[in-house]
């Protein structure tokens, strides 16, 4: 277990286009880290960073306190799991899996040892004297992982390592890695662009977007409190409803007939565009007047089911609008419904900034 | 089988024999008697083969040849990984440079470069030694241009994977790049293996004593040698010559499968 620290990092691979910005980043040891973010904002180059694999253009990285920037990289006491495997195609798994031993002179018995270990924690005792080619996806994924976990290091990173499997798998290696990470009690930093992968596996999620870290906190607090439109559009599923709108007398007003949006704006925003958020979870759904503080009009157009509750698309004046709604709720395609909100559940962000305006 | 394949291996087969007809018409000869080849009687014998070994000093050639072949093979491709593995891997300053210097010596024709090593090797007292027979031909443009061409499409996470799990740079060339490239190097080995056992002109005027001489110079004296009455004695000029090529034959069928496997390697991916 060790620290990590990024204090104003960045990064550019040309002059004057840097693809990761002015980064602070403080992992307490121990800590599962996941990095979340769109495909190209980044991840893989702070992680690559991290490892030793890039060099850092400014700023500094602290690992355990002590300044990290120039240490080669298989000086770092770092294993890490890369997004496309990079298993060597020459070995079997078994070398696969025991060579950062056999890197630090670990005797062969010993690797053995540790390599029957390994392989036995993730199902891979049959495959031990195969090639990688000769392996399934999800069996080359464990092998990667096994190469990364066969050693004690001190901080583990890993790069989209269930990106390429199946759903199903992904799910059940999703508790493994969680699982193990309880086990090596180890510092952990793991990058998915998948928000449910974030939510269910960090202790902390970095949320990025275009090379910024837009915020750093528990899944929670990313949740309950997005800091940001971005954060607050790319965490949840299914993705929160935003509606255009304007500060008018102090109060969120929209043009559209059928719309409250009662909420007070700060005076310093009269005039001002702004996005109301809404998650699709907090909507109440009624076929008559509910009353709720914040209310839409809308006609469905579209119902999914996902098993346990259903997706209501509803077209509403302000635009199209999605709720989930419990199996139960008895409502059909064309239906014309009233789809409401509290004012507590509702989030408030400037349209300019996206940044987000807290509601006393 | 349909009829374009059919004439596909009868064609293939009529190829291959006219290759292979100057060779089989040369161990046809080496089996007759001097006698017997010019007058035409077809009297037949092994003793040309015999006769070869002895008169010709042919182990000790063959031993020089093994000596120089097999070290230049050995000692150019050491440099030519290196260098190969330096200009795909690293950045340094003058990188594209120096390997555009490497490159253009491709198109210096080696003759050339004969007498400037001949002055220089004679300067230092290297000429009529293993040493001298072996270090002009270590420093190989062709084969560090060719291997780092294929070091270049071995993907660099593999080596990024080994910087991670504890190597370093040395270990990540010969415990990842070296075993991967395999039939690359095998390939080149062979290549640069024949080259210096059929090269002629550099042995021819860097040795000079009787037990410096290679096969290819021994042969060529041989040649002169046994001239009987202003006629080259033929049949035991094709014995040594069928013998000087065993070795290598010898050597092609022990790294062949690595080739084959190089070349299908490219294929199934
Ligand atoms: N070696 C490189 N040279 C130039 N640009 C790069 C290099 N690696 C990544 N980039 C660019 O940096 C940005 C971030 O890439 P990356 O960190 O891989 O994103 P992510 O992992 O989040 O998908 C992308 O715009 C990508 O094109
Ligand atoms: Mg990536």
């Amino acid at each position: 277990m060790i620290s990590i620290a990024l204090e104003n990092v960045s990064k550019s691979y040309q002059a004057d286009t840097p693809v990761v910005k002015n980064v602070d980043l403080d992992i307490e040891p121990g800590e599962f880290v996941v990095i979340v973010g769109p495909s190209g904002c980044g991840k893989s180059t702070m992680m690559r960073m991290i490892a030793g694999l890039e060099r850092i253009s400014s700023g500094t990285l602290r690992i355990g306190g002590k300044v990290a920037n120039d240490i080669p990289p298989q000086h770092r006491d770092i294993a890490m799991v890369f997004q496309n495997y990079a298993l060597y195609p020459h070995l079997t798994v078994a070398e696969n899996i025991g060579f950062s031993l056999e890197m630090r002179g670990v005797s062969k018995t010993e690797r053995l040892r540790r390599v029957e270990v390994v392989a036995h924690l993730l199902q891979l005792s049959d495959y031990l004297h195969k090639k990688p080619k000769d392996l399934s996806g999800g069996q080359r994924q464990r092998v990667a992982m096994g190469r990364a976990i066969a050693r004690d290091a001190k901080t583990y990173l890993m790069d989209e390592p269930l990106s390429n499997l199946d759903a199903e798998l992904r799910s059940s290696m999703r508790a493994e890695i969680k699982h193990l990470h309880r086990q090596l009690k180890a510092t952990m930093i793991y990058v998915t662009h998948d928000q449910v992968e974030a939510l269910t596996l960090a202790d902390r999620i970095a949320v990025m977007n275009k090379g910024v870290l837009l915020q750093f906190d528990t899944p929670e607090k990313i949740y309950d409190d997005p800091a940001s439109l971005f954060v607050a559009g790319f965490i949840g599923s299914p993705p929160m409803n935003f509606i255009e709108a304007n500060c008018k007398e102090g109060i969120v007003q929209t043009t559209k007939e059928g719309t409250r949006i009662p909420i007070t704006c700060p005076p310093e925003l009269e005039g001002e565009d702004v996005v109301v958020g809404l998650r699709p979870e907090n909507g109440v759904l009624s076929a008559g007047d509910k009353r709720m503080a914040i209310e839409f009009r809308g006609e469905v157009m579209l119902i999914e089911t996902t098993g346990s509750n259903r997706n209501i698309h509803a077209k509403t004046a302000t635009g199209p609008l999605l709720i989930v709604a419990p199996r139960s709720a008895a409502i059909g395609l064309g239906d014309n419904v009233s789809i409401g909100y509290n004012t507590e559940d509702a989030f408030l962000f400037e349209k300019k900034t996206g940044k987000r305006i807290h509601l006393s | 089988m349909n009829t374009s394949g059919v004439l596909l291996r009868t064609t293939a087969v009529a190829v291959g024999l006219l290759f292979l007809s100057p060779l089989l018409y040369g161990i046809w000869i080496s089996l007759q008697t001097a006698n017997g080849f010019f007058s035409g009687n077809g009297e037949m014998t092994l003793q040309n083969y015999v006769d070869a070994v002895e008169k010709m000093n042919f182990l000790r050639y063959l031993f020089n040849s093994l000596i120089v072949s097999g070290g230049v093979t050995i000692l150019s491709l050491a440099t030519s990984i290196m260098a190969a593995y330096a200009f795909s891997r690293f950045e340094f300053r003058g990188r594209d440079l120096i390997f555009g210097l490497v490159v253009a010596t491709l198109m210096i024709p080696g003759h050339i470069t004969l007498i400037p090593n001949y002055l220089n090797f004679a300067k230092v007292g290297l000429l009529d030694t293993y040493a001298g027979l072996i270090l002009p031909a270590v420093a190989n443009g062709f084969a560090t241009f060719f291997l780092r061409q294929y070091f270049r499409g071995i993907p660099r996470s593999l080596d990024e994977a080994a910087w991670m799990d504890g190597a370093n740079a040395w270990k990540v060339l010969y415990r990842v790049i070296i075993p991967m490239s395999k039939p690359a190097i095998y390939a080149m080995g062979l290549f640069i293996f024949l080259g210096e056992w059929n090269s002629y002109v550099w042995p021819l005027i860097a040795t000079d004593s009787p037990d410096m001489l290679t096969l290819q110079i021994g042969l060529a004296r041989l040649y002169k040698m046994d001239a009987q009455e202003g006629l080259v004695n033929w049949p035991l000029v094709m014995a040594a010559a069928t013998l000087t090529m065993l070795p290598v034959l010898l050597g092609f069928a022990l790294v062949e499968r690595h080739l084959v496997r190089g070349i299908s390697m490219g294929a199934i991916k």
